[in-house]
């Protein structure tokens, strides 16, 4: 069957659409019709012939006519000809109109409605409103968007509000046409600032879903006036003495000609400032500072600009960011009287550690020892004590006396310096030998009074003997010597280590220090003696130990098949402790997550460890936490049930860092949890970066074949013409049909005996009949 | 055997108190203070099958006095005897080797051990008496050595290396004679746990029972003599402080003496 449709016959009537077509229902075959079609030319050609010397020209070109018309409605009626009257639905072409309604569309310029306002106005506002022109010709599908698109019902455009976070202009119109995949729209109409903050992978693809879009832009570039604090690098760690660099993009609009001084403030004081010249109409520049952070602890910073007459947005004018301020190497002073075994081993522990900076002295010759040449042909250099103690002490974070009596080398009053030293913060640490404690001349000095031990008066302390160390029950979880987190593999290698042969016998242990290890042996017929104990003296920490063969711990074990690393790692824990390393504060904050959306709520775990490192059962609790404003609000915790476990939470309601501090009051004693710095921040980009950016969408009529113009160009394109850029027609669905067989109808037969009729009557009156 | 430090304060002490007595009419005897051994060093010598691991029992004492005269470290003059498979070989972190002649074959064993006394810490000074170039007691060292270190070579020290400079500062290498003008030595990451000298270090130290030195020195009599006994010393304070004088504090000093 042929189907011919005869557009444009359609017509409307009150009852419904119409649509007419005629059809050609052949009942004979091909050959046989084009048979009986070259018949009927040949008939006609003869009786053209046959005419010819009979008649008058204008009567045989009458008759032949007459007979080809007949000829051409019988071989019609052979073809079997069929009206089809459709009752039809028209259905008008999709058209998509797509409204930014992200968070810039709120700003407005001077004297003029807000972006959003300005695109409902142009839409259903004035005279010729678009949308119902729109109506018309298309099928047109509202959408809004911001980071997604949905669909928008037109009734609601008047009341719809801007909220969206952030813009995915992109992401969105990829979206739609995805959604519109089965049936086109015939072209996307979007509307938008183009201020787009999603990925621009999607924009190389466009092309291919083979849809025009014409893009409309709102807000005027070239009067948009905003300064931004776009981003900050900075490293998330820095070394106390170590320059740190800053890096500072800020962008500009509208402020050519102008100076921006970019501000680096720490806990509202300026740091550093610098002012950048900004050199065109749409600006970026990067901004560098360096900064050498002075102390150790946890710090927020902030970069600024102070907001400018006329600017958009002023929230995006400051970026806080946070700095964590560590020790980089472990400044150690080691002190020897006498190179031994002991020395050199804890020295290649010490050296062996990346994190000690080590800096050593080794008495190689003392002024009763006799030179035997000249002293040019020694490497001997002078002690320089006086600079040491004096000056250098507060640059050092851990001091060692190995096998040291100060009595040949500085006056006792040094001495006091070291005292003042660990009372201040500073971290000491005794080790035993023939020239120590008691023996070293220490008693009733500075030193003994930051020594966890007392000293015997007698001078007469150091004992040969063969014996172990004994962990006392604080020892046997103190993270000086947990050499294991299992406590019976701890035991086992305590256990496993060489015996010592040799101790300084001291008095007992002060009030407040702690005991970690005692003598397997006996001396003097006492109870047993202590060979390594620790205490805290003001704010710093002292440590003794009292044997010189701990060397054995390395070496013998090597000799064993076994490891020497519990030496390495005792040497190691035993630096820790006494320098405070913040992973060994009795109090930790943690939080769940490394940042927080505003609003959201924050949470976290407190822990608690006693003296000994196992968890506080009993603590007293403090916090304070103080939000990005400097305001101390409250803070919620409750035990977990876990001895030493506490949950926190807070809400978070402003942007910006808070800063978490907790007390713990264990044992009559306060410690510190190391201050948690917490960012919360404002999900999405709206009220940051809010310019006009229509290049975008420029690049995006471009590349999909569409065209762009200006909301507010005067010469922007009607209606009228942004419909005939779109072009499309209408499709039909077909409700109801009715078929009429034109040869099966009387009006043709009339026609058809009409025409022969007349020839009839012609020829008669030609005299041909 | 009192110390020579116990001996000093002793004469000190006599020196103080005797014109304080005499003006009294009283003699204090000056108190019984016992010394005892403390972190004392102790030389190991190793003893080893076949060769003669032994041919101047008496050298290695001279350099432990030598050692506590000039320095600080404390000393005992006596050696200790180990074998490689001694149970108290790693207490002793030095270890002297010498000999004359060709020597057995460490085992697969005693190479293993040795391996582990040098990698975790500890000094092999092997000495060659007899200074025979490539026989004798030198083959048999050049061969144990390339079994213990298959991957590394015997190198010439360099004239900066640190064991020149841990005491004395030393340009020219002693002995009882000069076979080599240079020390080899094995280096393990930022060590050399082994050192060799060809030119006969114990008979440049050893003396008799009378005193007198066993062996001249020649060509450079007693003043080579002298660079043995700096060696030595130089080894031994090498071993306890390792590289101690490369630490920066020091090079503008030894820079500035070397010229």
């Amino acid at each position: 069957m042929i189907y011919l449709p005869l557009y444009p016959f359609v017509w409307h009537t009150a009852s419904g659409t119409f649509r007419s077509s005629l059809t050609w229902e052949m009942t004979l075959s091909f050959t046989l019709t084009l048979a009986i079609a070259l018949g009927f030319v040949l008939l006609l050609l003869l009786q053209w012939r046959d005419l010819r010397q009979r008649v008058a020209r204008p009567v045989r070109w009458g008759l032949c006519l007459l007979r080809a018309v007949a000829y051409l409605l019988v071989l019609g009626m052979l073809l079997n000809p069929a009206l089809l009257i459709q009752k039809v639905l028209q259905i008008l072409p999709p058209l998509v109109v797509m409204v930014d309604t992200s968070g810039s569309m709120a700003l407005s310029e001077p004297g003029k409605p807000s972006r959003l306002q300005q695109i409902r106005d142009y839409l259903r506002g004035g005279a010729h409103p678009t949308l119902p022109a729109l109506e018309q010709h298309y099928q047109v599908k509202l959408y809004q968007f911001d980071d997604t698109a949905r669909a928008l019902p037109a009734e609601r455009l008047a009341d719809v509000q801007v909220g969206g976070r952030s813009t995915d202009v992109l992401g969105s119109l990829t979206a739609v046409l995805e959604e519109h995949r089965a049936t086109p729209p015939v072209g996307v109409l979007l509307f938008s600032d183009g201020a787009h903050h999603g990925s621009d992978t999607g924009l190389g693809h466009l092309r291919q879903a083979g849809v025009r879009v014409v893009t409309v832009g709102v807000g005027t570039p070239a009067t948009y006036r905003d300064i931004r604090i776009a981003a900050v690098q900075a490293p998330t760690l820095a070394f106390v003495h170590y320059p740190t660099e800053v890096n500072v993009t800020l962008q500009a609009w509208g402020y050519r000609g102008e100076y921006i001084p970019v501000m680096l403030k720490r806990a509202g004081r300026v740091v550093a400032t610098k002012t950048v010249p900004v050199t065109a109409n749409v600006f970026e520049q990067q901004v560098q500072f360096e900064i050498e952070p002075e102390e150790v602890g946890e710090f927020t910073y902030t970069v600024s600009v102070a907001p400018h007459l006329g600017e958009a947005l002023t929230e995006n004018n400051h970026m806080d960011f946070p700095l964590s301020v560590a020790r980089d190497k472990i400044r150690v002073l080691l002190v020897c009287g006498s190179p031994t075994w002991n020395y050199r081993f804890l020295r290649q522990g010490l050296k062996q550690d990346p994190s000690i900076d080590l800096i050593s002295f080794v008495i190689l010759r003392t002024p009763t020892d006799v030179v035997n040449v000249p002293e040019s042909q020694l490497s001997l250099i002078p002690f320089p004590t006086q600079r040491l103690f004096t000056q250098e002490l507060k640059n050092f974070d851990l001091i060692i006396f190995e096998n040291f009596s100060y009595q040949l080398y500085f006056p006792w009053y040094y001495l006091e310096n070291v005292r003042k030293y660990v009372q201040e913060g500073g971290a000491f640490a005794m080790i035993g030998g023939m020239l120590a404690f008691g023996q070293g001349g220490y008693a009733g000095t500075p030193i003994e009074e930051i020594l966890p031990v007392s000293l015997r008066s007698d001078r007469n302390d150091y004992r040969p003997g063969t014996q172990r160390m004994v962990l006392t029950e604080e020892g046997k979880s103190h993270p000086i010597t947990r050499l294991s987190p299992d406590a019976s593999e701890n035991q086992r290698i305590w256990d496993m280590l060489p015996e010592l042969d040799a101790l300084n016998v001291v008095g007992p242990a002060k009030p407040g220090a702690t005991v970690l290890g005692i003598s397997s042996g006996r001396a003097d017929d006492r109870s047993a003696a202590p060979l390594l104990a620790m205490q805290r003296f003001g704010e710093g920490r002292t440590l003794a130990l009292m044997s010189d063969y701990v060397w054995k711990w390395n070496f013998q074990m090597a000799g064993r098949l076994d490891s020497n690393q519990y030496y390495l790692q005792f040497v190691r824990q035993m630096v820790r402790w006494l320098i405070r390393d913040p992973v060994l504060k009795q109090v930790r904050i943690m939080a769940d997550a490394s940042e927080f959306p505003v609003g959201s709520e924050v949470t976290g775990t407190l822990q608690v460890l006693q003296d000994d490192y196992r968890p506080a059962e009993t603590a007293t609790l403090s916090t304070k936490l103080r939000t990005p404003k400097g305001t101390e609000v409250p803070m919620q915790y409750v035990p977990t049930g876990t001895a030493g476990e506490y949950r926190y939470r807070f809400r978070a309601d402003e942007e910006g860092i808070y800063e978490l501090d907790v007390q713990a009051q264990v044992g009559g004693k306060t410690h510190e949890a190391n201050r948690l710095l917490l960012r919360v921040q404002r999900p999405g980009d709206e009220n940051q970066h809010a310019a006009p950016n229509h290049a975008l969408l420029r690049d995006i009529a471009e590349r999909t074949g569409g065209t762009f113009f200006a909301l507010d160009d005067p010469a922007r394109p009607s209606v009228a013409s942004v419909s005939e850029f779109f072009g499309g027609i209408p499709s039909y669905k077909v409700l109801e049909e009715t078929r009429l067989r034109l040869r099966e109808t009387l009006p043709l037969f009339l026609v058809v005996l009409g025409v022969l009729a007349l020839e009839w009557w012609w020829r008669r009156r030609a005299g041909l009949l | 055997m009192t110390s020579r430090r116990a001996f000093l304060h002793q004469m000190l002490h006599w020196a103080i108190g005797m014109p304080a007595a005499l003006g009294l009419g009283i003699i204090r005897t000056p108190p019984a203070e016992a010394m005892p051994a403390s972190n004392t060093f102790i030389l190991a010598q190793l003893q080893y099958r076949g060769g003669q691991w032994d041919p101047r029992p008496r050298a290695t004492i001279p350099l432990m006095q030598e050692v506590r005269l000039r320095t600080s470290v404390e000393t005992r003059d006596e050696r200790q005897v180990l074998t490689l498979r001694d149970p108290a070989l790693f207490a002793y972190p030095f270890l002297y080797m010498t000999g004359e002649r060709s020597f057995e074959p460490f085992s697969d064993e005693e190479l293993e051990i040795l391996r582990r006394y040098l990698l975790f810490g500890g000094l092999l000074l092997i000495d060659d008496a007899r200074g025979n170039k490539g026989r004798d007691f030198d083959a048999s060292v050049r061969q144990e050595i390339a079994r213990l270190f298959p991957d590394r070579a015997l190198k010439i020290l360099q004239p900066e290396h640190t064991v020149f400079r841990t005491f004395y500062l030393i340009r020219t290498i002693g002995g009882v004679r000069v076979v080599n003008p240079y020390l080899e030595g094995m280096q393990v990451e930022d060590r050399t746990p082994l050192i060799y000298c060809q030119n006969g270090l114990g008979a440049a130290w050893e003396r008799d029972y009378l005193g007198h030195w066993v062996a001249a020195c020649a060509p450079g009599g007693e003043a080579q003599r002298l660079e043995a006994f700096k060696l030595g010393v130089n080894c031994v304070l090498y071993a306890l402080t390792v590289n101690y004088k490369q630490d920066l504090i020091h090079l503008p000093f030894i820079r500035k003496k070397l010229g």
